[in-house]
């Protein structure tokens, strides 16, 4: 019972890596997973689909630390500085309207663009470019 | 007696959510059956006689047949989804073949139960319906749907022969 409420308390810990790996689409861009790339170049290519699977099967243990560092680290690092040019673009691109206007607005924008950063990191986490 | 109630319950849940039964070719015992009695032009006391047997058809119908006639759309829909595309590179084809384990019977699942309830066109039909010009491949699946189309209706034929 006591370990059916720990795993329930948990679930959220559990789920959201889980979450992240499968919506961090954005990893299969062909520059958005450096370590994978350069592990492709230091391995041969399988010339037939059974060399193919056995090859895989075989450097998974490498593969598996490579593509998690890919997903939660290098990717999202990778994209970061585009996350922040559409928040620029979102929030503090093409300022309208009067000074008086814009000093109103600029604590606003200060507030909202961790918040809009948030939204547009995560967006490029999961679509890439 | 509670595991049948549930049962029921379930049973006829998956016939009426089930839009897949307005289509005729989904329900193809009970079309096979409405065939044989002469269809529309012909009310028959064999027609009447008949009726009781309609209710056990369709549940067959849907809770059987056609969840098992579109098991290989679904499996086409998935391939297509996760596994049709290839990926360059040994190692980052290896990675990518545990999330796409991981997703295959998930998306799997959810595209036969979607397919299994609703009147959804088979795999690659859209692709008939399509103005832009068909690629070589496209051509090369309408033709094999066409050819197993025409076998289906051959076949339909030799049963209403045989009758």
């Amino acid at each position: 019972m006591r370990k059916h409420n720990a795993l329930k308390t948990r679930l959220p810990e559990l789920l959201l890596p889980l979450i992240f790996l499968f919506g961090s689409c954005g990893v299969l861009q062909q520059d958005h997973h450096p370590t994978l790339n350069w592990l492709d170049e230091q391995l041969p290519e399988a010339d037939s689909t059974v060399a193919s699977l056995a090859l895989g099967i075989a450097i998974l243990p490498v593969t598996l630390p490579a593509g998690l560092v890919d997903t939660f680290i290098a990717n999202p690092i990778l994209v970061a500085p585009n996350a922040w040019r559409s928040t620029d673009d979102l929030v503090w691109a093409n300022p309208q309207g009067t000074l008086f206007y814009q000093s109103a607005l600029f604590l606003p924008k200060v507030v909202f663009t961790p918040v809009v950063f948030a939204f547009t990191w995560s967006t490029h986490i999961m679509l890439g470019e | 007696m509670k595991t049948f109630s549930t049962l029921l319950f379930f049973l006829l849940l998956a016939s009426l959510t089930s839009c897949a039964f307005t289509n005729p070719l989904n329900t193809p015992l009970v079309t096979a059956v409405d065939e044989t009695l002469g269809g529309e032009d012909k009310d028959s006391w064999a027609t009447i006689a008949a009726i009781p047997l309609a209710l056990p058809l369709g549940l067959i119908d849907v809770v059987v047949v056609h969840p098992a006639q579109v098991i290989d759309d679904a499996a086409n829909d998935t391939w297509d989804l996760l596994w049709e595309q290839s990926v360059k590179g040994s190692a980052m084809r290896s990675f990518v073949a545990l999330p796409r384990l991981a997703l295959t019977p998930v998306v799997f699942c959810g595209d036969w139960l979607g397919r299994s309830l609703f009147d959804i066109p088979p795999h690659g039909a859209k692709t008939v319906a399509s103005t832009k010009p068909m690629t070589e491949q496209e051509r090369e699946q309408t033709m094999k749907r066409i050819a197993q189309l025409e076998k289906d209706i051959i076949r339909l034929r030799e049963r209403l022969d045989s009758h």
